[in-house]
């Protein structure tokens, strides 16, 4: 009798703890497919491997050793305690009741015995992480739902070692250390108290063990905890080819009435996957360079807030309440703000939605990011902050035109003139006159030429840039290369303009650039700016250009490989060499540069702190280069410090913004005189014979 | 063929500001012989009256309402319709101004009627008038005759000469119905930069990091009171707190236009020359002879700042006495 009334008490509440969860799952499904579907690029091979490698590998939460190593615990422990859950679960129904798998059983209860411990280490030390340790980046969003997850783990785990151990006592069996060495202990201790006392408290934690397996399986979508559901889609669907590539705007299409997305729901689904995945470990943010200088800007709350948004939005929309149950909800601190108590649901379509852009996430948060994707380079569950931001500033731009007069005055000089000053675009070509040890044809000067090199709008008229694209030239003369640049005819490559959200100027830039390069039958490209150098390899193409393209690291270390050319002078520097975004974590080089720098006599190559894919943003991407940095400490001061600590003699770099930057930084901390900055090409030039 | 020319006198600080002198000047030369009326508003308004005469004005309106003390976007509005429309007038001129910038195609929209802005010239031409106005960024030359209706014109300040023509005017008290305003200002709070402002300024003495320190401002200081000049800033000079942000010439800060630029310890790296580099003439004072700046200076001094300009203060200040 009281066996039946267990298992009706059982049925019942699973049943309505399974509908819950279906009911809470189902929901977020519908808030995401809200958002505008986009054509699904199949590559089921780069999806499949994206998945093994972050999901299962767990690659990415290794880039913190000691939490990967606790989350791998938890993410394997996870699945192989679901099936000694099913056996427990049946134990209270079938006394003594063991999977039938022979003589492998013991091995089955000694695999799930350790994991179960391991699971209770990992909690344990989760919760030193967190609330002892204060770890930094788990201290950016404190709240009761982040300890629930802790104490419910550890609950849990207890429970299942108490269960195992006092089924032992209730069977009056004696415990098994070599099988069941940590139940054994509970079984050992609480042997001398009886079998009924035992059913009594195996029953008691059967009961705790299931409720709290029910309770955190309602609580998981509910919560940061979503990222068990979520994350594994997100990667897999997540956009595929070359990383940070912006979708592009079909500027012909007559029915877009707005550009870019100033409505959650105008993000693609994909987009809006993202969210929900989110785990709020605080990787993006603890990296993030505008964050960690004191801006508004925080990848993380970027996510949530959004998230968030888009569950009360959704809940707005499909008239379903997305916190349950909602007696609990109603008390409890499941449901963050507006949609607390939504039982009565009607209260949601009188409820005035707050703004996307504006009250949910402020213009001065979009316009502090430098682009640079050390965000999206730790992220785990692969989250993309820079696209989104890069939408948001697109409907700020080109719809609703609201942008910092700095902005302004930078498209319009593009605009105008094709460079960012709004200089006379007759003078793009004068570089080339300031140094008459160098030959530099234009395309009209020569009759064939194997490489374009694209000057860039900086090195063509800013003063420091040009002895960049100088000494370049000049390597270049050294190795017999044939080349010629477009000179007045160039202009701006427009990466600057369409990562500010102007993707009408990128668009129009693009066509013409291609345009001119078809015109002078050009197949190969080389550029000493690495965002030119992004946007040409990975942007354009889409946009009809077939070209191989170049950054100018990548051919020098090519020449000095062949022989082309030879840095035999010494060059007696320790040089704290600088990775710029757009050819590190965008474009994957790091060890062209620091080859180049190994081979010229004399250098010793300090390395930062912070270096490759971890290394920190001059402060210059995204458009930051030409809007003032007002709040917090600036980004290129906070990057010359960092280089600083190693007491170099340069400091090296691969971009003429990351240049200027670094240069200004020296010059804030007064330690130009002692601290140089200089380009990779002008270090090789000053290294050649002759 | 002789035109009523109205033009909005406005004051800055208890000054009349020079714009407005400059738009008498061309209203009266446009008038051909008809009536110019100046509008002076706010308290204290009268005390302008004999300034405004000197520049041929026959007649004054004057509105002393404590409403139009401060500038708000409405009251300003519905006065100056007011006036233009007691006045009959059919020309109405004002200085291409931040309040200019705001009022005039405000007003121009109510009567139906199209508006000529930052106009840096105005001749009379078969009895049309024909303005000039400067189109992609000064690279070409737009000229614009009124068809119908009234017409309505803003002057680029510094533009146009100045010619004294002292008449009597007849002073008019003029008293505006304003209601219905949306904004009422409340209080001005606003840094103190002193001296000129730097965009209406025809000399300017700029200081970059070679100034080396707040004091080191004082030499330039000197040496803009004695050209009755602005003193600006480069970006570096502010970020190292010599100077308040509200200095700051370049890509970033201001873009300015002077007569006489004189750039003191700035090496003149691009993004302050995107800020200065249109400027008629350019002195460099540099202690590095490699420094960018004299590339685009006119005159440049390869020499201490701390000894070049107070020489040049002092040798100025002789010159100005004898002249």
């Amino acid at each position: 009798m009281l066996l039946l009334l267990n298992f009706l008490a059982f049925l019942a509440v699973t049943g309505y703890a399974v509908y819950l969860f279906v009911q809470l799952v189902y929901s977020r499904y519908l808030f995401v497919k809200l958002g505008k579907k986009v054509d699904f690029e199949p590559n089921l091979k780069e999806r499949i491997n994206a998945v093994l490698v972050n999901v299962f590998g767990q690659r990415k939460l290794f880039k913190d050793k000691k939490s990967g190593l606790m989350h791998l615990v938890l993410f394997y422990g996870f699945f192989i305690i679901q099936v000694g859950l099913v056996e427990i679960i049946i134990k209270g129904f079938i006394r003594g009741y063991e999977f039938p798998f022979g003589g492998a059983y013991k091995y089955f209860s000694l695999l799930q015995e350790w994991t179960v411990f391991l699971m209770l280490c990992a909690m344990v030390y989760a919760f030193y992480r967190r609330y002892i340790e204060k770890l930094k980046r788990l201290q950016l969003k404190r709240d009761a739902k982040a300890a629930f997850v802790i104490i419910a783990l550890i609950t849990l785990t207890i429970a299942i070692l108490l269960t195992l151990g006092f089924e032992k006592v209730m069977l009056g069996q004696n415990p098994d250390f070599s099988h069941a060495p940590f139940s054994g202990v509970i079984t050992a201790a609480f042997s001398g108290i009886g079998k009924a006392a035992g059913t009594a408290l195996f029953y008691l934690f059967w009961w705790l063990h299931l409720l709290t397996v029910l309770s955190f399986m309602v609580f998981v979508p509910q919560s940061k905890q979503a990222h068990e559901l979520f994350a594994m889609f997100n990667i897999f669907f997540k956009k595929v080819g070359p990383v940070g590539k912006l979708r592009k705007i079909d500027f012909e299409d007559d029915g877009v009435e707005e550009f870019g997305v100033g409505k959650i729901e105008n993000f693609t689904r994909q987009q809006l996957i993202d969210l929900y995945a989110c785990a709020e470990c605080g990787r993006c943010t603890n990296m993030c360079p505008a964050s960690v200088t004191g801006k508004t800007l925080s990848p993380m709350h970027l996510i949530v807030k959004m998230r968030d948004h888009l569950t009360e939005t959704g809940a707005s929309i499909t008239s379903r309440s997305p916190w349950m149950p909602s007696f609990v909800s109603g008390t409890s601190a499941l449901a963050p703000s507006l949609t607390a108590g939504l039982a009565a649901q009607e209260t949601a379509s009188t409820v005035e939605m707050p703004n996307l852009i504006g009250d949910v996430i402020t213009e001065e948060e979009l316009w502090a990011c430098t682009t640079c994707r050390n965000c999206e380079d730790q992220c785990p569950v692969a989250n993309e902050h820079v696209d989104k931001i890069i939408d948001l500033r697109r409907y700020l731009v080109m719809t609703e035109g609201s942008m910092p007069n700095e902005a302004t005055r930078y498209f319009q000089n593009i605009e105008r003139q094709s460079n960012p000053w709004g200089i006379n675009r007759k003078e793009r070509i004068k570089w080339r006159e300031e140094r008459d040890d160098i030959n530099v044809p234009t395309v009209n000067e020569v009759k064939e030429f194997e490489y374009l090199f694209w000057v860039g709008s900086m090195g063509s008229f800013d003063k420091r840039s040009q002895k960049i694209v100088q000494s370049f030239a000049k390597i270049m003369n050294t190795a017999g290369i044939s080349f010629a640049i477009l000179g007045n005819e160039e202009r701006n490559s427009g990466d600057t303009a369409r990562r500010m959200g102007n993707e009408f100027l990128f668009q129009q830039l693009c066509h013409d650039n291609i345009a001119n390069f078809q015109a002078y039958g050009v197949r190969k490209i080389v550029t000493i700016d690495p965002h030119a150098y992004n946007t040409f390899k990975h942007e354009y193409p889409e946009f009809g250009l077939e070209a191989e393209v170049y950054h100018h690291t990548e051919l020098i270390w090519k020449w000095i490989q062949e022989g082309r050319i030879k840095p035999v002078k010494e060059v007696n520097e320790a040089i704290a060499y600088h990775d710029s975004c757009y050819l590190g974590r965008y474009n994957n080089i790091y060890d062209i540069p620091r080859q180049i720098l190994k081979s010229v006599p004399g250098v010793k190559i300090l390395e930062m702190e912070r270096n490759k894919e971890n290394a920190m943003c001059c402060g210059a991407g995204g458009g930051r280069m030409w809007i003032e940095e007002t709040q917090g400490k600036r980004i290129n001061v906070e990057r010359v410090e960092q280089a600083l600590d190693l007491s170099p003699t340069m400091i090296g770099s691969n971009c003429p913004y990351c240049l200027t930057m670094l240069t200004d930084g020296t010059k804030a901390k007064e330690a130009e005189d002692q601290v140089r900055t200089r380009d990779i090409a002008e270090i090789v030039e000053s290294s050649l014979a002759g | 063929m002789s035109k009523k020319v109205l033009v909005f006198v406005e004051s800055k600080d208890g000054k009349l500001r020079n714009v407005s002198f400059e738009a008498l000047t061309v209203a009266k030369q446009l008038a051909g012989g008809g009536e110019v009326i100046a509008a002076l508003f706010g308290t204290g308004a009268t005390e302008f009256v004999q300034e405004v005469s000197q520049y041929g004005s026959n007649k004054v309106y004057v509105l002393e309402d404590e409403v139009l003390v401060t500038y708000t976007t409405d009251g300003y509005t519905q006065a100056l319709c007011q006036v233009i429309e007691d006045v009959q007038a059919e020309v109405i001129l004002m200085g291409h101004t931040a309040i200019g910038k705001d009022v005039a195609p405000r007003v121009a929209a109510r009567f139906g009627a199209g508006l000529a802005s930052d106009c840096i010239g105005a001749d009379l031409e078969n009895g049309d008038i024909v303005f000039t106005r400067p189109i992609y960024a000064g690279k070409a030359f737009q000229k614009k005759v009124f068809n119908q209706g009234k017409v309505f014109a803003t002057l680029r300040p510094n533009n146009f000469e100045l010619k004294e023509n002292p008449v009597q005017a007849e002073v008019v008290s003029f008293q505006p119905v304003i209601k219905d305003l949306r904004t009422i200002v409340k209080e001005i709070v606003r840094k103190t930069t002193g001296g000129v402002d730097l965009s209406e300024a025809k000399v300017i003495i700029s200081g970059g990091r070679g100034v080396k320190s707040k004091d080191g401002f004082q030499p330039l200081q000197e040496l803009a009171e004695v050209l009755g000049g602005a003193v600006g800033a480069s970006r570096g000079a502010c970020d190292a707190d010599f100077c308040d942000y509200a200095l700051q010439i370049g890509q970033t800060g201001k873009v300015v236009t002077p007569d006489l630029y004189i750039a003191c310890g700035i090496s003149g790296a691009i993004q302050h020359l995107a800020g200065m580099s249109n400027s008629k003439v350019i002195v460099a004072i540099n202690k590095d002879p490699e420094a960018p700046i004299f590339q685009v200076a006119d005159y440049g001094i390869v020499g201490d700042l701390f000894e070049v300009v107070p020489l040049l203060t002092e040798e100025f200040k002789k010159v100005l006495v004898l002249s």
